[in-house]
């Protein structure tokens, strides 16, 4: 699989170590990382390819991640650009920031809302979020907006459970059950068959 | 963003690919993610095919710039394939020292589907460089055709392998984009001084030399009171047969005449001027300009001659 990650030069210095923590984690999952964020993997050679043939960048990977915690010019454009070609983008902001307004909408959005994922993220769970965003991915599925409502009664107990589980992983609680659930469908062969 | 959201215009200027006048408004509503990168409002200036483009056109365009020219920081036309250059090199004539960045951007492919409108240089990748591009401030009119981003009036097609695409010169590259951006400051003119809306004359005719030349209409239309000056377009010759080197001379004297060389041509061609550091659709437009500005031949001549928009840095 192929990445391009994007990182807000401007935030570089402070975040230097979380950006090649991200960079590493891609690479030993086995993907290949284009981006600039790291001489090492300089895309120019990449993108003169590219332009040999015509072809834009976008056109040669597979997903988009962006470090997008202080938005950029080159953010912004890397994200439309994606959207309109259909590439996943998982889009990271660091826990304690807001997220834009025109990106949650977008997020929102019956048709935008596929194809892009923000999530906040703190040190300790970059990585989950990372392998949740690759194995979606790599199953071809585009992400669907959850938007069905239901009431759901809890106990204190669960709830005191869910309280510390969402605490610890960085997850809303409801994203936990989510996740939870869907880990019992991907895990429910009988459920399987019937599909 | 907080990122200075710019306020562009997005002119709609001739069908573009499958894209017609009425499904304009829903094309760029369909793309949510253009809130993310500036504050867009669309027009419709231009509702034909673009192979129907006229002068007038051109003058509109220009006409509608200007009057909308304070309410946005910068104007994107997607214009249909044809003619592109001919509307772009004209309105660098038309409309001088803008202080906006006016970027137009088109599509080859007629009959682009939903799936292949990222394609290379389909036409959403394209019109979202060019909004990106428009935010960055380069104020000549600029053409943003896949990664390439070029001064209009310098500007070509050019056949490569994978197909068709839109080049310059060194000095007419003002920057390549994809991911990122490369932009090069140096090759803009950054024009300064006082915006200025010109207009063209229309009654030039243009005429294309080969071996089955008219030389009879040609010196007609010389004569011709309401022709107001001849473009000839002699591509790769590099000289012409005396007899018509003859009625060039003729006509010049009365007529201003321009002749119009892919390379530097080897005769003299009395008070015609002779121009080989332009593209054709630059040539042509400029003379329509020039022919309306200038008091009489040499007036003509010197404007024709001297760089007005970057135009002679082919």
């Amino acid at each position: 699989m192929k990445i391009y990650f994007y990182a807000n030069p401007e935030m570089r210095g402070g975040r230097q170590k979380t950006i090649s923590r991200i960079i590493s984690f891609l690479k030993a999952s086995g993907v290949t990382v284009f981006s600039d964020s790291s001489p090492s993997m300089m895309i120019d050679q990449d993108l003169e390819n590219a332009q040999k043939t015509g072809q834009m960048m976008i056109s040669q990977i597979d997903a988009v991640i962006i470090e997008g915690t202080v938005p950029s010019f080159e953010s912004g454009h890397i994200l439309a650009l994606s959207i309109a070609s259909k590439k996943p983008i998982l889009y990271f902001v660091q826990s304690k920031e807001n997220v834009d307004v025109n990106l949650a909408a977008l997020e929102k959005d019956k048709v935008a809302g596929k194809y892009l994922t923000i999530e906040k993220y703190a040190e300790k769970d970059i990585e989950t979020k990372i392998i949740h965003f690759l194995s979606t991915t790599e199953k071809g599925e585009i992400r669907q907006i959850p938007n069905i409502k239901f009431t759901l009664r809890i106990t204190q107990k669960i709830e005191r459970y869910l309280q510390w589980k969402a605490r610890k992983f960085g997850f809303t609680k409801a994203d936990f059950l989510r996740n939870a659930i869907e880990e019992m469908i991907e895990s429910d062969p009988e459920y399987k068959a019937k599909k | 963003m907080k990122l200075g959201r710019k306020k562009i215009a997005i002119l709609y200027f001739g069908a573009i690919g499958t894209i017609q006048k009425s499904d304009f408004s829903s094309w760029i509503k369909s793309m949510p993610e253009l809130k993310i990168l500036a504050e867009v409002e669309e027009f419709i200036v231009f509702n034909k095919d673009t192979s129907e483009v006229s002068p007038e056109d051109w003058e509109k365009l220009s006409v509608f710039i200007n009057d909308n020219f304070t309410r946005f920081d910068c104007f994107v036309v997607l214009h249909g394939f044809d003619n592109i250059l001919f509307t772009a090199s004209a309105l660098s004539f038309l409309f001088q020292n803008t202080s906006r960045p006016i970027i137009f951007t088109t599509t080859k492919d007629k009959h682009f589907t939903e799936k292949q409108v990222t394609a290379p240089h389909g036409l959403k990748a394209n019109f979202i460089n060019a909004l990106q591009i428009a935010s960055l401030g380069f104020n000549d009119v600029g053409l943003v055709y896949g990664y390439r981003y070029t001064r209009a009036n310098v500007s070509f097609l050019k056949q490569e392998e994978y197909g068709v695409v839109f080049d310059a010169g060194l000095k007419g590259v003002l920057g390549k984009v994809d991911f990122s951006f490369r932009l090069y400051p140096k090759n803009s003119i950054q024009q300064k001084g006082q915006r200025k809306l010109y207009r063209l004359d229309k009654n030039i005719l243009v005429f294309y030399y080969n071996l089955f030349f008219n030389l009879k209409t040609f010196i007609e239309s010389g004569k011709k009171s309401s022709a107001k000056g001849l473009v000839l377009e002699i591509g790769s010759f590099r000289t012409l047969p005396q007899k018509i080197l003859s009625a060039i001379k003729m006509i010049s004297k009365k007529t201003p005449v321009l002749i119009r060389a892919e390379e530097k041509i080897l005769f003299r061609a009395g008070d015609a001027v002779v121009v080989s550091n332009m593209t054709h659709e630059t040539a042509v437009t400029k003379f329509m300009w020039a022919v309306k500005q200038g008091k009489n031949i040499a007036g003509i001549k010197n404007l024709i001659l001297k760089d007005i928009s970057g135009e002679t840095n082919v």
